[in-house]
């Protein structure tokens, strides 16, 4: 099983721009993992340190107890995958080339046929099989972001880490993108940690919510139920709010509605007074 | 309100799937799918792999009708000049030449092996060498208008040869302007490499670097040729242009030429799986396992050496490194594994056909690198506005 841990990490894109501050984290089990919080809090950070996109000034990263800086990007990548927000705006290759990129590492291990089987049913669990020679530039954004999804599941790796793969997504891609990575973390034994702006579909299918606020600290770790306090969300991210218990989002026919599962819901009030600027 | 245990429940992880009550149905179902993979009768997937094969042959049809129309193009450049040699003459020379047996008519034989072979095997590898350099520079630093020329190599064994002929450091024969150029070019490779290191500069500020030096190079050959003599001005000028015709495409600079392009090109198509991942974005190329910061640098290098070397010989022939990649992807696509040997190959084509009409169509032979722009530069308008809109 892998595990990622980070001792009191670190780091400032200047020296007096500091991002992410002493932040300490263990992700030892399998599970769906969200990191949420305001902007600019360093939730894309805590991703960059942990695929050595960028080095932290102070703190070490453990991935299965060995310090990343001593791993090789390539032996990071078999077990860590990524997929940053991207775009690809100078040249376009086909989505199926595209998502084949994924599989740069089993290149040498697979047929170029086992590669594209791999990538056909990916595109299939998103429902783009139908793109896949269409260019990646003549497509829309949502479709953009069901591709770089689909990138990241090809790598096959231990770990998945996803930059907000509901963004640009329609409300029934959101609610499903986020069903299936839980759904998948179980299935598969996967830790898959995506960072997420939406607190309710958040709430509903995340095992854990890290909470991050400012100034780059974690603010709580959690069951949602435990995280998605009105307390926490009003503190963290300056936003009146009601939390109610909701059991009516279960459709689970196998589940009893008499036996009392809900998960928390949060409905927005309104924004408090900003105390400072950034 | 402590949580109740029952809501405690639904938050943990289900090692088995099936029993967690968050999950529908139909995603349930769409996992359990994409875990079996996909059955080897199904239609849809066969017929994806069939298409996916067939755009791979077409890719080794467009490759292959270059490679004949160099093969015709080249015999038709051998029967140009003035000793007239019919153009199945060249190609049983050069079959004789391959098979190692003695034409009988050894006046022939010398004008085609020793004087005409060197400028269609300059063309060839010389614009195999650019289109790749152009291809790979475009892909790694995500820039549509990166060539030998915008990353200032080409300014910058320009400089180089016009100092050496400026300054008549050609008693050597032109020995030395080849040093000299080859030389220079490795100054805007080095500057662009230098700024990546120290400012982690991004793939566009690479470009601008590359054409601040290219203007500093520009305004440095100008001023030497202002104080140039007028003889020492006119091979300036020719070589400027990029010709062909260059004193230094001789028989015996082939080996140097044909050994630099086929390493070089060769190296590229063995990291063109590589550059792949690097044009999707150095933070998804590091996450993928690769050291973009170390590779793109590496690939600059031997782009500036492709380029450098057979700018050295010929001159500045422009466009083609630029537009060949260009075309070529408007055929087959960006995929870099196939881009990089069917530019190679086109940019091969581009350039002798190129020189053959330069030297047939007036009654003055025209350079290759004008007849490049005359000719490449509508035909690259004309394709810009009927291309599909998504080539880049």
């Amino acid at each position: 099983m892998t595990s990622i841990e980070l001792k009191n990490v670190s780091f400032g894109y200047t020296e007096d721009r500091i991002v992410l501050n002493d932040v300490s984290l263990v992700i030892d089990k399998p599970g769906f993992y969200c990191i949420i919080g305001p902007n600019g809090v360093g939730k894309s950070t805590i991703v960059k340190c942990l695929n050595k996109i960028i080095e932290p000034q102070k703190g070490t990263i453990l991935v299965d107890g060995e310090d990343i800086k001593n791993l090789k990007y390539k032996d990071l990548a078999v077990k860590i995958g990524y997929v940053p927000v991207f775009s690809n705006d100078a040249f376009s290759m086909s989505v199926v080339d595209t998502i084949l990129v994924g599989r740069f590492n089993h290149t040498k291990t697979c047929s170029r046929s086992e590669n594209l089987r791999k990538v056909y049913e990916t595109m299939r669990l998103l429902h783009i099989e139908g793109l896949a020679y269409k260019k990646f530039n003549a497509i829309s954004a949502g479709q953009h972001q069901k591709v770089a999804i689909a990138r990241g599941l090809v790598q096959e790796t231990p770990v998945l880490i996803l930059d907000e793969p509901t963004a640009n997504l329609d409300v029934k891609y959101q609610v499903y993108v986020m069903e299936m990575l839980r759904a998948i973390s179980e299935k598969k034994g996967m830790i898959v940690l995506t960072i997420s702006h939406d607190l309710n579909i958040t709430a509903k299918y995340a095992h854990q919510v890290i909470m991050l606020a400012k100034p780059g600290v974690v603010h709580a770790v959690g069951t949602p139920d435990e995280v998605l306090t009105q307390e926490n969300i009003t503190h963290v991210y300056g936003v009146n709010c009601r939390v109610i218990n909701d059991d009516q989002c279960i459709s689970n026919p196998k589940i009893d509605r008499s036996c009392n599962l809900s998960v928390p819901h949060i409905i927005l009030g309104e924004a408090l007074d900003i105390e400072e600027g950034e | 309100m402590p949580p109740t245990s029952s809501r405690e429940r639904i938050m943990v992880f289900y090692s088995n799937s099936e029993e967690d009550p968050l999950l529908g149905s139909s995603v349930l179902e769409s996992v359990n799918n994409w875990d079996e993979g996909v059955a080897e009768d199904d239609g849809r997937f066969t017929d994806t792999l069939r298409q996916y094969v067939r755009l791979i042959k077409f890719r080794y049809v467009f490759i292959a009708v270059c490679i004949v129309v160099i093969v015709i193009v080249a015999g038709f450049s051998m029967t140009l000049g003035p000793f007239n040699i019919s153009f199945a003459e060249t190609y049983e020379i050069l079959w004789s030449h391959i098979t190692g047996n003695a034409y009988p008519d050894t006046a022939k034989d010398y004008i085609v092996w020793e004087t005409r072979l060197p400028r269609v095997i300059f063309g060839v590898f010389g614009g195999a060498s650019l289109a790749v350099a152009g291809a790979v520079m475009q892909s790694i630093l995500k820039n549509p208008l990166a060539d030998s020329y915008t990353t200032g190599v080409s300014s910058g064994a320009g400089f180089g040869a016009t100092l050496a002929m400026a300054a008549g450091f050609t008693l050597g024969g032109m020995t030395n302007v080849v040093i000299f150029a080859f030389l220079f070019s490795l100054i805007p490779t080095a500057v662009i490499v230098l700024m990546s290191k120290i400012s982690s500069a991004s793939p566009t500020t690479m470009i601008m670097a590359g054409i601040g030096v290219m203007y500093v190079f520009s305004a440095g050959t100008t001023v030497l040729m202002l104080w140039s003599d007028p003889q020492a001005l006119s091979t300036i000028y020719s070589w400027q242009v990029g010709s062909l015709s260059n004193p230094n495409v001789l028989f015996k600079n082939i080996p140097i030429i044909v050994v630099t392009a086929i390493a070089g090109i060769a190296f590229m198509c063995a990291m063109s799986g590589k550059v792949n991942v690097l044009a999707t974005g150095d933070e998804s190329a590091k996450a993928l396992g690769i050291d973009a910061d170390n590779l793109r640098i590496i690939l600059l290098l031997i782009s500036g050496l492709l380029a450098a070397a057979i700018v050295s010989f010929v001159g500045i022939v422009g466009f083609v490194g630029l537009v060949s990649p260009h075309i070529v992807r408007m055929f087959i696509g960006a995929d870099n594994r196939y881009l990089l040997p069917a530019s190679a190959i086109f940019g091969g084509m581009l350039m002798i056909v190129a020189d053959q009409i330069g030297r047939v169509a007036l009654s003055t032979p025209l350079p290759v690198g004008v007849v490049m722009a005359f000719l490449g530069g509508p035909l690259f308008l004309w394709l810009i506005l009927r291309r599909s809109k998504d080539v880049w």
